[in-house]
C-alpha cells in the first residue's frame, strides 16, 4: 500500500513537472534562418538610407500569419499585412496603387481592370502573376480567408486578360467594392493550389507572400513575431532590416525603457510630459472612433416620438463629456453621425447643442409640462419619462455622466451594467431601450450608415451588429440603398448629404463625441510613421513599415 | 480497494465537471463571432453575412445544444479539444504552449509559501504573544488582505520601471538568441522573480495562520515539554517536534489550494504579461471562446483533481493513523 502510494505520488509530480520542462524546450516556428541576434542591435545606429536596423513594437498573440490561421480578434491583420500584399493600399490621403500599378473602373462599375506591377515575385522566389490573382479570389470562394472584406457572392467572375492584367466583374455595382477588392490578400497559386484545407495548413512555405517582410520567426508559446525584410521586394525600401512584435506588460513603461519603439492609446495625462521631451513624438490621427447612445424603438414607445428623441439629443452636453471623460480631448458629436473627419461629413445639418429650454418645449409637445419633487418633468397622469440605459463594464463613467444630463433635463434615466459581451447580445437581439456602444473605424465608406440603419427585410432589422431597433422610413431606405450603386464621388456625397441632414432631423443615434488616440515615439529611432487616410491608427497602416515617403517622391 | 474506491470518486466528479465545463460557458449570455464582429474595438474583424454562417457551421455553433454536447464528448474521447476561435489555433495546442509558464508560477510560488509561511508560522507560535509574534501576525494580516495582483502592480512601477532591477515584461528575453543555457535559466529566473513574489506575498498568510495555529496546538503536547526538559536548541525544537507534526492540515492546504492558486495566477500574469495560462483564460472567457474555456478549464481540473489526489497520498504517508 504505502508503495503503491508512493509511486502514485512519484508520477504524479512527475508528470507536473515534466509539463514544466517540455513547456521550457524550444517552441518556436522558425521559417527563415536569421544571424542577427538583436540584443546586441541598436535601432538608432546603423541607418542605411533610412533603413533602421531593428524596429521593436508590442503586440499580442494573433495566431499563425497566414490569412486562414490567423487570429480573430483585433490586430490579428496586423500580423500579415507585412508579408502579404493587396491589390491597393491607403496613405494618409486617398487609396493608392499597390500590386496593381493601375486600375480602371468599367461598365459604370460592373467591371474592374487592375494591371499588375512588373517584376514582383514572391518570398521564395517564383514570379507573381494575373494568375495568382486569380486563383485567391476563386479558392476564398471555397475556403474564405478569417477576415474578408468582400463576399464570394459579390464576385461574379474574375479573368486573366494578359498575364499582368486581371478582370473582376462583380455581381452588382457597389461604390465600396473597389475598396473592399483592392483589400483582399493576394496568395501564391502555386503553393496553395495544392493545399486541401487552408485551414488546418501549416507548412513553412504558407507564409510565403510578396510584401516587404519575411516571417522569420513566430513563437506560440510567447506569442511572439519576429519578421526580416524582403531584400527582393518590389516597392518602397522596408523600413527595418528587422522587426519584432512581442506583449509588454505596459506600452509606456516600456517605450520609456527603450524596450519598444511606438506606443498607442497614450493617456492624455501623459501627452504634456512626452510633448515637452525633444526625444520623443506625440501624433495624433484623425478622431474616427466614439460611443454613441442607440435606442430601440420597440423597446420603449416613449422612443418612437422624434419630440423624445430630439428632447435627448439637447440635454446630453458633448462639451461636458469632452472634458470630462476625455481629459479635454476630443470632437464634439455630430447629429449626421459621420464624423468631421470623414471625406463625406456634412457640415451643415442640424446640430444639438446643450439647451434646456427646448427640452422643455419638447417635452410639452408631448405633454410632459410639470415637474414633481425631484425635478423629474411629468405628464397629467403623473408619469415620469423613465428610461433605461443598458452598458458595458467599459461604459459605466460615460453612462452616470448621461443620466446627470438626461436628470438636468427632467428625464430619469436607469442604468443597467453587464459585461460587453453580455451587452452586445443583448443589443443585436433587441433587449433594451438605449444603450451606449463603442464604436472604431468611422472613418470607413459611409455605407456603414445603411447596414446601421436601413431596415434588410430578410433580418428585420439593420445588419450592423450594433443598430438602433424599430425605424421605418421608405424614402431614408431608398437613399440608403441606392447611394451605394452611385460610382461617382460628388454625386453620392450630394446623396449622403442628404443622408445626414434626415438623420440629424430624426436623431436615430447620438454620437456621445469623438475620440483621438494619440502615438508617441521615439524620432531617433524611426520615423516614417503613418496613419491610413481613413484610419487613426499609426501601428496598423502598412505604409509605416517601409520608407514610403522617399519612395512616393521618386514615383 | 480504497484506491479503487477513491478512484471511482475522482472519476464521477471529474464526469461532472466535464459536463458543467461544456454548459456553463453557453449559458453565460455572449456568442463568440458577435463578440469578434461587433464593431465596437479597433481592429475589428470584418465579417461579411455569409462568412459568418460559414464560420457558425465550422465550430458548429449552429447545432442544437444536445449535438453540441455529444460532439464535444466524442471529441473529448479521442483527445480532441477542439479549435479556438479566437487564436484559430488547436486548443490543446495552445494550452500546452503555455501550460508550463503558469505551472511554474504556481509551483515556485507553492514552494515559496509553504517554506517561508510554515517557518514564520513555527516562530511565531513559539514566541506566542511576545513581540516576535504579534509583528509577523500583524504583517501577515495586512499581506494576506492585499490581492495579488496590486502587490504585482506596485512591484512592476518600483522594482522594474522605476529602479531597473527586474523586466518590465514577458517570461524571458525575447530574441535574445546569443544567451547560453545556463543564462537562458538565469533569464527565466530574472523574470519569474515578480510575478511569483506577487502570487507568494498574497498567499502566504494563509499557510502562516493555519501554521501557527497548528504550531500552538503541539506546543501544549507533551513530547515538546520532554524536548524542552532535554535541553535540545530552539531551532531543533521548533523544526524538528513542533513544525514536523505540525505539517499535515499545511500539507493538505498547499494541495487544496493548486485550483485557487492557478485562479489567482490569472490577473498577475495579466500585470506582467507573462505567457500562461492566465492570460489565455482572460480572453478567452471575455470573447466566449467556447472550445478554449472547456479546454483551460479542462486541464486545471485536471490538475486540481490531481493535487487532492497528491494530498490524499501525501496525508497517509504523513500521518500514518489514516494508512
Amino acid at each position: 500500500m504505502s508503495k503503491t502510494g508512493n509511486t502514485i505520488v512519484l508520477i504524479l509530480i512527475t508528470l507536473l513537472l515534466s509539463a514544466l520542462v517540455i513547456g521550457c524546450s524550444d517552441n518556436t516556428v522558425v521559417n527563415h534562418e536569421l544571424q542577427n541576434d538583436i540584443s546586441t542591435s541598436d535601432s538608432s545606429s546603423d541607418l542605411t538610407n533610412g533603413q533602421v536596423e531593428i524596429l521593436r513594437m508590442s503586440g499580442g498573440d494573433s495566431g499563425y500569419p497566414t490569412p486562414w490561421l490567423r487570429g480573430r480578434k483585433g490586430g490579428g491583420n496586423r500580423t500579415i499585412n507585412l508579408i502579404y500584399d493587396s491589390l491597393l493600399e491607403k496613405d494618409d490621403k486617398s487609396i493608392i496603387p499597390w500590386l496593381a500599378k493601375e486600375y480602371e473602373i468599367l461598365d459604370g462599375g460592373k467591371q474592374y481592370l487592375f494591371t499588375l506591377r512588373d517584376n514582383v515575385i514572391w518570398h521564395d522566389g517564383t514570379p507573381f502573376s494575373a494568375e495568382d490573382v486569380k486563383f485567391t479570389f476563386d479558392y476564398t470562394k471555397d475556403f474564405p480567408m478569417v477576415e474578408s472584406p468582400i463576399s464570394s457572392t459579390d464576385i461574379e467572375n474574375v479573368e486573366v486578360i494578359e498575364p499582368n492584367q486581371v478582370l473582376i466583374t462583380v455581381t452588382e455595382i457597389g461604390a465600396p467594392l473597389l475598396e473592399r477588392i483592392g483589400k483582399v490578400r493576394i496568395v501564391p497559386k502555386h503553393i496553395w493550389e495544392n493545399v486541401d484545407d487552408p485551414n488546418e495548413y501549416e507548412a513553412e512555405n504558407a507564409t510565403v507572400g510578396t510584401g516587404p517582410y519575411m516571417l522569420a520567426d513566430y513563437n506560440k508559446s510567447a506569442g511572439t513575431y519576429k519578421y526580416e525584410a524582403f531584400s527582393e521586394f518590389w516597392g518602397p525600401t522596408p523600413g527595418a532590416k528587422i522587426l519584432i512584435r512581442f506583449p509588454v506588460s505596459d506600452g509606456v513603461l516600456a517605450l520609456e525603457a527603450g524596450e519598444i519603439d511606438i506606443v498607442r492609446h497614450v493617456p492624455n495625462d501623459l501627452l504634456e510630459k512626452f510633448e515637452a521631451d525633444p526625444d520623443y513624438k506625440v501624433v495624433v490621427g484623425p478622431a474616427l472612433s466614439g460611443s454613441r447612445l442607440l435606442f430601440n424603438l420597440n423597446g420603449n414607445s416613449l422612443l418612437n416620438e422624434k419630440s423624445l428623441r430630439q428632447a435627448i439629443a439637447y440635454a446630453i452636453d458633448t462639451y461636458e463629456l469632452i472634458e470630462k471623460l476625455g481629459r479635454g480631448i476630443g470632437e464634439p458629436s455630430n447629429s449626421g453621425i459621420l464624423p468631421p473627419a470623414h471625406n463625406m461629413y456634412n457640415p451643415n445639418v442640424r446640430q444639438y447643442d446643450c439647451d434646456l429650454i427646448k427640452c422643455q418645449e419638447l417635452f410639452s409637445v408631448l405633454g410632459y409640462t410639470e415637474q414633481d419633487q425631484s425635478g423629474f418633468v411629468i405628464n397629467e397622469k403623473g408619469e415620469r419619462i423613465s428610461l433605461n440605459l443598458l452598458i458595458g463594464e467599459d461604459s459605466i463613467r460615460s453612462a452616470e455622466l448621461v443620466k446627470e444630463q438626461l436628470q438636468r433635463a427632467g428625464i430619469e434615466l436607469n442604468i443597467y451594467s453587464m459585461d460587453g459581451s453580455a451587452q452586445e447580445t443583448q443589443v443585436r437581439e433587441g433587449e433594451f431601450e438605449l444603450a451606449i456602444v463603442g464604436h472604431a473605424g468611422l472613418g470607413d465608406d459611409p455605407d456603414y450608415l445603411r447596414e446601421r440603419f436601413c431596415v434588410d427585410e430578410e433580418m428585420g432589422r439593420a445588419s450592423a451588429q450594433m443598430a438602433t431597433i424599430g425605424y421605418y422610413n421608405e424614402y431614408l431606405f431608398t437613399l440608403l440603398s441606392e447611394q451605394r450603386m452611385i460610382m461617382d464621388f460628388e454625386e453620392r456625397k450630394n446623396m449622403l448629404y442628404e443622408i445626414q441632414e434626415i438623420l440629424a432631423e430624426e436623431v436615430l443615434e447620438i454620437p456621445l463625441y469623438f475620440g483621438y488616440d494619440y502615438t508617441v515615439y521615439r524620432p531617433a529611432n524611426y520615423d516614417e510613421w503613418i496613419h491610413e487616410y481613413d484610419a487613426r491608427n499609426f501601428t496598423d497602416a502598412k505604409l509605416s513599415y517601409v520608407l514610403y515617403s522617399q519612395w512616393n517622391e521618386k514615383q | 480497494m480504497i484506491i479503487v474506491n477513491r478512484f471511482l470518486e475522482y472519476l464521477l466528479t471529474f464526469i461532472i465537471i466535464i459536463s458543467l465545463n461544456f454548459f456553463l460557458p453557453r449559458a453565460l449570455p455572449g456568442d463568440p463571432l458577435i463578440q469578434l464582429t461587433a464593431d465596437t474595438y479597433d481592429g475589428v474583424l470584418k465579417m461579411t453575412e455569409e462568412q459568418r454562417i460559414y464560420f457558425r457551421d465550422y465550430y458548429n455553433l449552429n447545432l442544437p445544444m444536445h449535438e453540441q454536447y455529444f460532439h464535444y464528448l466524442r471529441n473529448l474521447l479521442r483527445l480532441d479539444l477542439g479549435k479556438s476561435i479566437i487564436y484559430n489555433m488547436p486548443v490543446a495546442e495552445i494550452i500546452l504552449k503555455k501550460l508550463h509558464w503558469t505551472s511554474f508560477l504556481v509551483l515556485s510560488s507553492i514552494f515559496i509559501t509553504t517554506i517561508f509561511g510554515s517557518i514564520l508560522g513555527a516562530i511565531s507560535a513559539y514566541f506566542r504573544n511576545r513581540p516576535l509574534d504579534r509583528v509577523i501576525y500583524t504583517k501577515m494580516i495586512v499581506l494576506s488582505e492585499i490581492p495579488a495582483f496590486i502587490l504585482g502592480l506596485i512591484f512592476l512601477f518600483v522594482f522594474a520601471a522605476r529602479l531597473k532591477l527586474f523586466p518590465l515584461y514577458g517570461a524571458y528575453s525575447y530574441y535574445h538568441d546569443h544567451l547560453n543555457t545556463f543564462q537562458h535559466f538565469k533569464d527565466i529566473i530574472h523574470h519569474a522573480v515578480l510575478p511569483v513574489i506577487s502570487l507568494s506575498m498574497a498567499r502566504i498568510g494563509s499557510i502562516y495562520f493555519l501554521a501557527r495555529n497548528s504550531v500552538v496546538s503541539v506546543m501544549g503536547k507533551k513530547y515538546i515539554t520532554t524536548a524542552t526538559a532535554k535541553g535540545l536548541t530552539k531551532q531543533r525544537i521548533i523544526v524538528k517536534h513542533a513544525l514536523r507534526n505540525a505539517m499535515l492540515p499545511v500539507v493538505t492546504r498547499v494541495f487544496l489550494s493548486i485550483g485557487a492558486l492557478i485562479g489567482g495566477t490569472i490577473l498577475v500574469e495579466n500585470v506582467f504579461a507573462y505567457p500562461g495560462l492566465g492570460m489565455l483564460m482572460q480572453e478567452a472567457v471575455s470573447t466566449r471562446d467556447y472550445p478554449l474555456i472547456q479546454g483551460i478549464f479542462l486541464i486545471v481540473t485536471l490538475l486540481t483533481l490531481s493535487a487532492n489526489l497528491i494530498a490524499d497520498l501525501v496525508y497517509k504517508k504523513l500521518d500514518p493513523r489514516f494508512s
